[in-house]
C-alpha cells in the first residue's frame, strides 16, 4: 500500500497542510466540493502592507509542529460536529509570505449555505487562540518584530 | 533532573536561542520551570506571564509534573492566521 502524503489526514473529510510552498486556492476549493454540498466557501487571509500608519514589507511564520498540525485537526473535527460540514480543508503557510500573498486558506463545504458561513470564522478564530504558529512582521524601515498579541 | 526545552517566536529570540537544555530539582513542574526561566532571563518575564507550556504536544496546566523524556515547549501567544 503507498503511504499517504505527509501533508494528509487519515479522515478523508479533512485535509490539513502546513508548508512554505504558496496556496494554491483551487486545490482547497476541489478538496471540498462535493456532490451533496450547495454551499463551499474558501476564506484567504493575506499579508496587508498597511496598520495605521505603518507599512509592513513581510510577514514570515513559525509553527511548532506537530503540534500545529494536530491543533489545526482538532479545530477541523470539531468544526464538522459543530455544524455538519461535510469537508474542511485548512492550509497554512510558513516562511516568508509577501504583502498580498495568502498565508492562511480555509476552504468547507455543507449542504446549505448557513454552515459554511458560521463555521469559517469560528474556525479562523480558534486558529487565532490555540494553533502555536507565529508571525514576524517586517516593516518597511527595516525593522522586525514577532507578534504576540 | 535534565531537561530540554524548545523555545519560539519572541522568546526564542529574547533567550538568543531556540533550545536549552537546563538542570531542575526533582520533581519539577511548569511553574518551577517558568521560575527557572524568570531567574536567568528576568528581561523575558512579561512575556514568558503570558506564555504557555507545552508538554508532549499538549497544553499543559501549572501542576504538571515534568519529566526527563518530556518534549517540553514554550509557547508565546500565538499569531498564525
Amino acid at each position: 500500500m503507498p503511504m499517504p502524503p505527509p501533508d494528509s489526514s487519515d479522515d478523508d473529510s479533512i485535509r490539513i497542510t502546513i508548508d512554505a510552498r504558496p496556496i494554491d486556492a483551487q486545490s482547497l476549493a476541489s478538496f471540498v466540493s462535493h456532490p451533496d454540498c450547495g454551499a463551499q466557501m474558501l476564506f484567504l487571509g493575506c499579508t496587508r502592507r498597511t496598520t495605521g500608519d505603518q507599512v509592513t514589507t513581510l510577514l514570515e511564520y513559525e509553527a511548532y509542529r506537530p503540534m500545529a498540525d494536530r491543533e489545526l485537526e482538532r479545530i477541523a473535527h470539531e468544526a464538522i460536529g459543530r455544524w455538519g460540514l461535510q469537508r474542511v480543508a485548512i492550509y497554512h503557510r510558513l516562511g516568508r509570505v509577501p504583502v498580498q500573498e495568502a498565508s492562511i486558506a480555509v476552504a468547507a463545504s455543507s449542504p446549505h449555505r448557513v454552515a459554511v458561513m458560521e463555521a469559517i470564522p469560528w474556525i479562523m478564530d480558534q486558529l487565532k487562540s490555540s494553533v502555536p504558529i507565529w508571525k514576524r512582521e517586517t516593516f518597511e524601515n527595516g525593522e522586525t518584530c514577532w507578534v504576540h498579541p | 533532573m535534565k531537561i530540554t526545552v524548545e523555545l519560539f517566536a519572541g522568546i526564542a529570540e529574547a533567550v538568543g536561542t531556540n533550545q536549552i537544555e537546563i538542570t531542575l530539582e526533582s520533581p519539577a513542574s511548569c511553574t518551577s520551570l517558568r521560575r527557572w526561566l524568570e531567574t536567568e532571563y528576568p528581561h523575558t518575564t512579561s512575556l514568558l506571564s503570558v506564555s504557555r507550556i507545552a508538554i508532549n504536544g499538549q497544553y499543559a496546566n501549572e501542576e504538571e509534573l515534568l519529566t526527563e523524556k518530556d518534549a517540553i515547549a514554550i509557547l508565546p501567544p500565538v499569531s498564525g492566521g
